[in-house]
């Protein structure tokens, strides 16, 4: 087993590659922009820009851990923004509750056509989400969505101010979050279902694990959390339009398989999804502060650096086996 | 190893055996059918629709979409799929208009361009042939690598073909009747029907798509055939590339073949590449393309919003799938 020094260390890198990665990335950042990268203001800003691939990773983690993916989630987070602005002039209290019980429905269809209709995660969701963006464009009739009133002071406070000039609002809720989903999946029977559903699921099904109903439920999660991501963002922008968060998907997935979750499903934590939206955001500000390869290179890198840890991944479980 | 053995023990007799059931035809060509239907009904209701112009416009409109979808059949042959065709266009056209202004010689310039999308089908085929990543997730980062790879050869800007001689090549009519690309759309789904159901090459790929694991215990070598299935659809990526930049003139990197894995998925899967028995069906491919762009044209004809035609393919992809299965069990 562990025979040496050298093993322990390796053995402890592997564990903890997100927080590794985390570690470079701020020291290859330093290294590229050393007066302006570690101030307060920029990685308060890096915070603020995690939030949106955050809370979708959060959910894409959810699907993914029981073997399931979910590519209506940036469909659902412009859908939402768009709602919440629409009925922002009528009451707040609406304009917050109707993107979240839709996204939910959202979740329950998707989740129906996964299970009951025995369609393929992908097939049905890219089908749901090709729905959702047509229907947003009849709304939006193509144009950019302004709200006629202000937006109340709760909104722009939770989109645009920090606490203590330094956490942005968003990013508190997008910790928040974390924690309850932390918690939800190491001590609610909800995510325990999830994880062992994901890992084996005629197992989960032999020992009366509902496999239909979990699956459903994460599907409700992940478009609910997409929902509070247009809400909790919309503010930031002030104006909704239909191709907003497109292609947002892929950085979901990236974080989420960055963090250390296994894409087959059933092994992957909260905290690893939260250092991986963390990693995304740091790529992205990386690439802003830099002035030597073009802004296009910003995809290409995170698409090697997806393929890199799916590779690590794939090859590290024929080793197991 | 519980994978391995489940997949051996699950695993359908497909090779050899014929559709003994009557529904199967139905299965297979419901598509037809639904194209058929739609056909009919807009002869009637929708003016000026039936004409011989209009029958071939559709399908010089849906020749790329009709082409993404064969290849697509030819990565689900082998239980795979690439989402990355609609990139690897985008970099066989920036490439072949870059060579094209630059040396002027087309051979050269579909060649080079040929040459790096077999770069891209190899590399996303080793990686979930040999070191079994899914491929949705291997051909998702391959899909923003290549656009990226795309963007960066052009700096984003739009680069236009100024040869008249090529674009008017897309206008170009055998016996001044039929358009060209009713010739290459007929050569190349037979050559690709021969291929995968009567060659050796297609029987393997049969057996890798239904198992990978049973493949390669009756010796197969699964990676080399799923790397030339994903060599084979981005050779098809590849030439769709260039007949959409010739057919429009210019080249937009960010744009061009945006979202077109959504459509080609939508083609095949309704065409039963996937669900049904036998996971190869160029007809329901083709037919399935044709039918999605019979929708654009007819929403356009009725004066419709376009965004309405999105929501009416998705319920459609839906249904036509959820009835596939049906009919399965």
């Amino acid at each position: 087993m562990l025979r040496n020094g050298f093993d322990h260390i390796s053995m402890y890198f592997k564990k903890n590659s997100a927080l590794v990665g985390l570690a470079l990335l701020i020291i290859v950042g330093t290294i590229v922009n050393p007066t302006y990268f570690l101030t307060v203001n920029n990685l308060s800003n890096v915070l603020r820009q995690s939030v949106l691939v955050g809370l979708l990773a959060c959910g894409m983690m959810f699907v993914i851990l029981c073997d399931s993916i979910d590519l209506t989630l940036s469909a659902v987070y412009a859908f939402s923004a768009y709602i919440t602005l629409r009925l922002v002039e009528y009451s707040l209290f609406w304009a917050v509750v109707v993107p979240l019980v839709l996204g939910a429905m959202v979740g329950l269809i998707n989740g129906i056509i996964i299970t009951k209709l025995n369609i393929m995660a992908w097939v049905g969701t890219l089908a749901m989400s090709m729905a959702l963006r047509g229907l947003l464009l009849v709304v939006t009739t193509g144009v950019p969505y302004v709200p006629p009133v202000p937006l109340p002071p709760i909104l722009d406070f939770i989109a645009k101010e920090t606490l203590f000039g330094v956490f942005p609002v968003s990013a508190v809720f997008l910790v928040l979050i974390y924690f309850a989903v932390a918690y939800v999946l190491k001590k609610v029977r909800l995510g325990r279902n999830i994880y062992a559903v994901g890992g084996n699921k005629e197992a989960a099904s032999m020992m009366g694990i509902n496999t239909a109903s979990t699956k459903i439920k994460a599907h409700m999660i992940a478009c609910s959390l997409a929902a509070l991501s247009g809400i909790l963002l919309t503010a930031r922008v002030g104006s909704a339009y239909p191709d907003a968060g497109t292609g947002y998907e892929m950085y979901a997935v990236a974080a989420v398989a960055i963090g250390g979750t296994y894409l087959t499903g059933g092994r992957g934590t909260a905290v690893g999804t939260f250092i991986g939206a963390m990693i995304m955001a740091l790529v992205t500000n990386i690439f802003n502060m830099q002035k030597a390869l073009d802004l296009s290179f910003e995809r290409i890198v995170i698409g090697l650096l997806l393929l890199a840890v799916v590779l690590s991944q794939a090859v590290s479980a024929k080793k197991v086996k | 190893m519980r994978s391995s053995f489940s997949e051996i023990m699950t695993m359908r007799p497909i090779m050899g055996v014929k559709s003994v059931n009557k529904g199967d035809w139905l299965k297979k060509y419901s598509n037809v059918i639904i194209f058929a239907i739609l056909f009919l009904f807009n002869s009637i209701f929708t003016k000026n629709f039936l004409s011989i112009d209009s029958i071939w416009n559709l399908i010089t409109q849906s020749t790329t979409a009709i082409l993404i979808a064969i290849s697509m059949t030819v990565v689900m042959f082998v239980d795979c799929i690439d989402i990355s065709v609609g990139s690897t266009m985008a970099l066989s056209a920036v490439i072949f208009t870059h060579v094209l202004q630059t040396n002027g010689n087309p051979l050269l310039a579909v060649l080079l361009s040929a040459l790096a999308c077999v770069l891209c089908g190899l590399f996303c085929g080793y990686m979930v042939g040999r070191f079994k990543i899914q491929p949705m997730i291997a051909s998702l980062a391959m899909m923003y690598i290549v656009r990226g790879i795309a963007r960066v050869l052009t700096n984003g800007k739009i680069l236009f073909i100024t040869d008249t001689n090529i674009t008017s090549l897309s206008y170009y009519r055998v016996f001044g009747v039929i358009p060209i690309q009713f010739f290459i759309l007929l050569i190349l789904s037979v050559a690709i029907y021969i291929l995968m159901n009567n060659t050796r090459f297609g029987v393997r790929a049969a057996a890798c798509g239904d198992s990978a694991v049973a493949a390669r215990a009756a010796g197969i070598r699964t990676e080399l055939v799923i790397s030339l299935c994903f060599i084979i659809t981005a050779l098809f990526a590849c030439l769709a590339g260039i007949i959409e930049c010739i057919m429009v003139a210019c080249v937009n990197p960010s744009m061009l073949g945006l979202n077109f894995e959504g459509t080609a998925i939508a083609a095949t899967v309704m065409g039963g590449g996937v669900i049904a028995g036998r996971k190869f069906n160029v007809i329901g491919a083709i037919f399935g393309a044709l039918v999605l762009q019979l929708i654009t044209i007819m929403f356009n004809m009725w004066n419709i919003d376009f965004a309405y035609s999105t929501v009416v393919k998705a319920i459609i992809i839906i249904f036509a799938v959820y009835f596939q299965n049906i009919k399965q069990k």
